[in-house]
């Protein structure tokens, strides 16, 4: 990505590198950036089929601002939405990241994505709507389902800090 | 995994609708055309309305470091600058569907920056002047510093430091320009002059006498002549 700096001025290289190391830009902060927009995105997305809103259970916060996000490392959380819901349990795996089981009602196969900053993974779920994601790591997480046949909207979970 | 952030050389070339005060702006490598900046932002408003995302996470790559050191030059926190940036991503989406013309996207970003590190710098000195007014406040511990630390400042080469002194040594306005504008490229300045409130005539002239003022300063430091 340097291509932008070719013909800079010695001097403003010098600065450059100079506030590279005395102030860098954080890491992450553009995953962060991106994955906050991706978020937005998916639930615009949603709000154009009008499922915008998901239901959450008292377990999981609502905000997306992190500090007020609550932090879920094992057990069993679940979302719904009419007529939709989702329960994902969480667990270690052996690697000691985290293991997702989950299951859809109503029973069809849907496509699962797990959104995190700098990641997106997508799984099918069986025709009994459950799935399995292995080797999560731990930070901000979204979930988005939409049935492989393309009957109904895309629902997705808030953000939870797994 | 990776979906993100992918590097890649490939680089969106069409669909831009050029301004005239662009134009002088493109510069030709090999005979390559190379966009500007303001041309790959105006790109990215231009592909997201029509769904593709990919040249907006270039953009998001390449211009987050600029977002980030004009918010930092401020005075904004690092904890709350890294908030703002991400917030200024966030209305710039928000935004993207109703942005009139994308050629200004690039001014749009740093405008918007701007005055959402002023406002958090609001919000944050009013927490604190709160937070002093309380009795026997005991989590407060003065201002937060924009500066390096005693640790950063001891990583830093003896180039560096001379150089940081100097750079601190110019007016603030100036100080921000340089370093606003180290992190962008030789297109962006008109959009970087205006976003700091210079007047679009004094640009060239602005950007050249901060540039000067630093070399001054420098020519008259010792210790940037053994190394510079």
């Amino acid at each position: 990505m340097a291509e932008h700096f070719e013909g800079q001025e010695p001097l403003l290289q010098d600065v450059r590198g100079l506030f590279r190391r005395v102030d860098p830009v954080p890491d992450g902060l553009v995953e962060m950036s991106l994955f906050a927009v991706m978020i937005e995105q998916l639930h615009a997305e949603a709000g154009t089929v009008e499922l915008e809103h998901v239901e959450t259970p008292e377990l999981v916060a609502r905000s997306n601002e992190a500090s007020e996000r609550e932090i879920v490392r094992t057990g069993t959380i679940t979302f719904a939405c009419e007529p939709v819901t989702v329960m994902i349990n969480l667990s270690e795996s052996p690697t000691g990241m985290l293991c997702v089981d989950g299951w859809v009602a109503p029973a069809a196969q849907y496509r699962v994505e797990l959104y995190q900053p700098g990641a997106r993974v997508t799984v099918d779920s069986d025709e009994d709507g459950g799935f399995v994601l292995l080797d999560v790591p731990e930070g901000p997480s979204c979930l988005a389902l939409r049935r492989v046949d393309g009957e109904g909207p895309t629902v997705c979970t808030p953000v939870i800090e797994l | 995994m990776g979906m993100v952030v992918a590097e890649t050389d490939t680089r969106p070339c069409s669909g831009v609708s050029r301004t005239r005060e662009n134009q002088g702006a493109m510069s030709t490598d090999g005979g390559a055309v190379q966009l500007t900046l303001g041309d790959r932002a105006a790109l990215a408003v231009e592909a997201y309305r029509m769904g593709v995302t990919d040249p907006f996470t270039e953009v998001v790559t390449e211009i987050t470091p600029v977002l980030w050191h004009l918010v930092r030059a401020q005075n904004v926190p690092r904890e709350l600058a890294e908030d703002v940036v991400q917030g200024v991503w966030l209305a710039f989406v928000r935004n993207a569907a109703t942005l009139r013309d994308p050629q200004g996207a690039l001014k749009w970003l740093l405008v918007t920056a701007r005055r959402a590190a002023w406002e958090a710098v609001r919000k944050h000195r009013e927490a604190e002047r709160r937070a002093e007014a309380l009795p026997e406040d005991e989590v407060h511990g003065g201002p937060p510093s924009t500066e390096p630390g005693p640790e950063d400042a001891l990583l830093l080469s003896e180039r560096d430091r001379v150089l940081w002194r100097n750079v601190r040594a110019l007016p603030e306005r100036c100080q921000e320009i340089v370093r606003i504008m180290a992190f962008a490229d030789r297109a962006s300045y008109k959009d970087i002059a205006e976003a700091t409130g210079m007047g679009v005539t004094s640009v060239g002239a602005t950007r050249g006498r901060c540039l000067d003022k630093l070399r001054t300063l420098l020519a008259s430091d010792e210790g940037w002549g053994s190394h510079g």
